[in-house]
């Protein structure tokens, strides 16, 4: 049986570029950046399973001037918000989510909420209450480290925007947080932190 | 315009808000058994590609050029041929069966563009895996002059139907989705799983082998691990790593030189 003694050049590009290799690489980023842009846990698998269709089918117009995971993180933050869209307009089920609004004043699962640590409970929640648009682009900067410069190029918006967006999300995240731990009795942070 | 500091490098930036914003890490881990199913979805897309690109020119020319070059006129046909018959087609099929609530569903994905890449690849709408045509969906590799992979492939693809088949089709009611759908483990889910290591085996040799890995760890005395190292023993092959695939076998020839699977065994490695 002939078989060739290693992969040669045309085959290792290949594989760079295919989808199974970027899964393999990046499957916890991905899978972490769906959760981070609000996707129920129980959707995460569907969501990813659509993430992997789009990044299979536009793979071609990637042009490596961003890193790959930020291609990545941008294709996840559509999914995310075509899902969460779908889920509002499908009146018959509430949005749900893994930050669940609604359990802070009525504890409808307390074996998931005993499960969730206070700090994520609450981040969630002050992320839950940032606009799609926002909340982008805070999750890009602040939590996923990526540039202004970067997140302008993924969203096709000016710098600006990105700047505009991100100071309007951090005083949105910051009010939402103080509300919430004002309703749990705990000190409030200050908005000092904010640049 | 100055980039704004970072909350978390910036040392003004209280500690409660760093512990909030640290808590970003703290993300639920993805279930074993989903991440199995995603690497065979993603290693059976990216067989797609290469198969779409071999049979139907796409950017093309040169593709199939390349391809050719790299597995010869032969094993393209059996390649396209054997990826309609085991890995491509029936994944969609075996995946609308475990997520039952597929994305596609949901109001807001309608404008998305449609998941098949090529027309000419478009997958089967199959209510249940059960459903599959045995033959029908085969004829491409009925065509196909014989060969070692393409009778090796259609050998194998035996256990994995039967599999199926034999599984209970209340499962494709039972209204799951997302995560907990993967949770059930059985020999139909070790079958799909190895399905997508023989579709990559004569396209990617390195993903058949890491799959075949993936069946080890999830499965380590599963019912198909015969079938799994003959898989992997054959991938190594086709990377060139005689003495790895030699090692691999070694065990399961001298613990069952009699059997079947010994035979295939020994057929590849002489």
């Amino acid at each position: 049986m002939t078989r060739d003694p290693k992969p040669d050049e045309s085959k290792r590009i290949e594989r760079q570029l295919d989808v199974a290799a970027i899964y393999s690489e990046h499957a916890q980023f991905l899978w972490k950046s769906l959760y981070r842009m609000g996707v129920p846990e129980a959707d995460l698998p569907d969501a990813l399973q659509e993430v992997l269709c789009v990044v299979h089918r536009r793979l071609a117009s990637f042009d490596g001037h961003s890193k790959l995971t930020t291609w990545l993180f941008g294709i996840c933050l559509r999914v995310a918000a075509t899902l969460r869209r779908g889920q509002r307009r499908r009146r018959e089920q509430p949005l749900e989510s893994h930050t669940e609004p609604s359990a802070l004043v009525e504890t409808h699962h307390p074996e998931r909420q005993a499960l969730v640590t206070d700090a994520r409970r609450q981040l969630y929640l002050a992320l839950e209450a940032l606009d799609p648009e926002k909340r982008a682009v805070f999750v890009m900067f602040e939590l996923e480290g990526i540039g202004c410069s970067e997140i302008a190029t993924l969203l096709g918006v000016p710098k600006g925007t990105v700047f505009s967006r991100l100071s309007h999300a951090r005083h949105e995240f910051l009010e939402q947080l103080n509300r919430l731990e004002r309703r749990e009795g705990k000190p409030l942070l200050k908005l000092g932190a904010e640049s | 315009m100055t980039e704004p500091t970072r909350w978390l490098e910036d040392p003004r930036t209280e500690s409660s808000l760093r512990d909030v914003l640290g808590a970003a890490s703290d993300v639920p881990p993805m279930p074993a058994q989903a991440h199995a199913q995603m690497t065979v979805f993603a290693a059976g897309l990216a067989a797609k590609g290469v198969a779409a690109q071999a049979a139907f020119g796409g950017s093309t020319l040169k593709s199939l050029g390349t391809f050719l070059r790299i597995h010869g006129t032969g094993k393209a046909l059996v390649v396209v041929s054997t990826m309609s018959a085991l890995g491509v087609g029936s994944y969609w099929g075996v995946k609308q069966y475990v997520t039952h609530r597929a994305l596609a569903t949901h109001a807001g994905l309608a404008s998305l563009p449609s998941r098949a890449p090529s027309p000419g690849l478009q997958p089967p709408v199959l209510p249940t895996v059960g459903d599959l045509p045995a033959v029908a969906d085969r004829p491409a590799a009925a065509e196909v002059p014989a060969s070692s992979e393409s009778r090796s492939a259609a050998t194998q693809a035996s256990p994995a139907r039967t599999a199926e088949h034999s599984e209970p089709a209340a499962r494709s009611n039972s209204g799951q989705s997302g995560a907990g759908a993967f949770e059930e483990l059985s020999i139909a889910d070790e079958a799909r799983l190895l399905e997508g290591a023989r579709a990559a085996l004569a396209i990617d040799p390195n993903r058949a082998l890491e799959i075949a890995n993936t069946h080890q760890q999830l499965y380590p005395t599963g019912q198909m691990s015969a079938e799994r190292e003959l898989i992997a023993v054959d991938a190594l092959l086709r990377l060139g790593r005689r003495t790895e695939a030699e090692q691999r076998a070694a065990p399961r020839l001298s613990q069952f030189p009699n059997s079947l699977y010994a035979r295939r065994l020994r057929q590849l490695l002489h």
